[in-house]
């Protein structure tokens, strides 16, 4: 998640990250496949099927611009990424992105 | 875990000399032109070769006190799925693939891949798939199955029994899905339906995309997730609302 003025700068980043933890048969969180032994509550992935709403609050302003650019975008990382793998290169593969603008109120610099 | 004994690599195929090892599946690509050629492509055709494999496999028989590959149960553990041919073969076979994916020997692991055999091969010695009246040839029997339409068939590797390793997953998650219930299957998805000949000069058939994509393909990855978006100023906050929809009847990711 990414919001700029209509220069560019960007205000702030905000990341989610979606993944799969299991529990180990000390009862400890982990993210190793060979020491999962039931799945953990505490994995954030997306479930089958499922529809999950993200909400976020910046400090930011109507006054900061005089237009908004929010962007939201959704990537696939292994962890870790494989060498031989192109999204290792490029911050993982995009599936899905999305954007909007809105108007602001800061005045014309003359 | 093994099933020493039983002998794949020591098998003889039906027609002489058509297994005398490992299979590698260039040799179905002879006639299989297109399914090889999309086959490699795939990461199945990397199931032994790829930089997380090698990682990993060497790391698990660490933690599991088999460094050296000594121990085909624990090796099995992670080949019975990445080497299936191996499920028929004896302890000695295992020895000798763990040792060559330790050594990143992977020009000699050819063939133990999860390839044309691993998922064809019946014990018969046919060879079996999805077309109902196959064509006999001078290579191979054949036989049809039904079973290579059916979710159940990747299951064997991409389900999670407790007694495995939780690599993949995503069988589990599809069997309570919506599109179980609408009869989508793993292959629906996974393995694009054209029409084409199955070998070379054969008659036109309805034939399976073999490249398996998954969230490593960009056109796969973006059919995966919808996002919606909202956003509007409260009390001079920026307040954001984005919506994720996961498309797939699995988790996301998986593994």
């Amino acid at each position: 998640m990414t919001v700029a003025d209509e220069t560019g700068w960007e205000f702030d980043t905000v990341k989610r990250v979606y993944a799969n933890f299991g529990v180990d048969k000390n009862g400890r969180t982990t993210g190793v496949a060979w020491e999962i032994v039931k799945r953990s509550p505490a994995s954030t992935s997306l479930a089958a099927e499922e529809t999950r709403v993200e909400k976020f609050s910046f400090g930011v302003e109507p006054r900061d611009a005089r237009r908004f650019t929010v962007r939201a975008a959704m990537r696939y990382r292994y962890a870790p990424a494989p060498q031989d793998s192109s999204a290792a290169e490029t911050g993982g593969q995009t599936m899905a992105e999305t954007s909007l603008t809105l108007p602001g109120r800061r005045p014309l610099v003359r | 875990m093994t099933t020493a004994g039983r002998g794949f690599l020591s098998r003889a195929g039906h027609r002489e000399g058509f297994w005398t090892g490992p299979v590698s599946s260039a040799r179905c690509g002879a006639c299989h032109v297109e399914h090889y050629r999309e086959w490699r492509r795939s990461f199945h055709a990397r199931s032994l070769a790829s930089e997380d494999f090698l990682n990993n496999f060497a790391r698990y028989l660490e933690f599991r006190g088999a460094p050296r590959g000594d121990d085909p149960g624990v090796a099995m553990e992670c080949l019975s799925c990445h080497a299936p041919v191996l499920n028929a073969a004896g302890e000695d076979a295992v020895y000798r693939v763990s040792t060559l994916a330790l050594a990143r020997d992977v020009e000699n692991l050819d063939g133990y891949e999860v390839g044309c055999v691993g998922c064809h091969a019946e014990p018969s010695g046919a060879f079996s798939g999805p077309i109902a009246r196959p064509q006999p040839n001078p290579f191979h029997a054949s036989e049809f199955s039904p079973f290579y339409k059916e979710g159940a068939f990747c299951a064997r590797c991409h389900a999670w029994t407790p007694s495995s390793i939780p690599c993949s997953d995503v069988y589990s998650d599809w069997q309570r899905s919506l599109a179980a219930k609408q009869g989508k299957t793993c292959q629906h998805c996974h393995m694009a339906e054209r029409t084409g000949a199955a070998v070379a000069g054969g008659p036109e058939r309805k034939l399976h995309s073999h490249v398996f994509p998954g969230a490593r393909s960009d056109a796969m990855a973006r059919q995966g997730v919808a996002l919606g978006l909202k956003a509007g100023f409260r009390n001079d906050r920026l307040e954001v609302a984005v919506t994720a929809r996961n498309l797939t009847p699995h988790r996301l990711p998986d593994g």
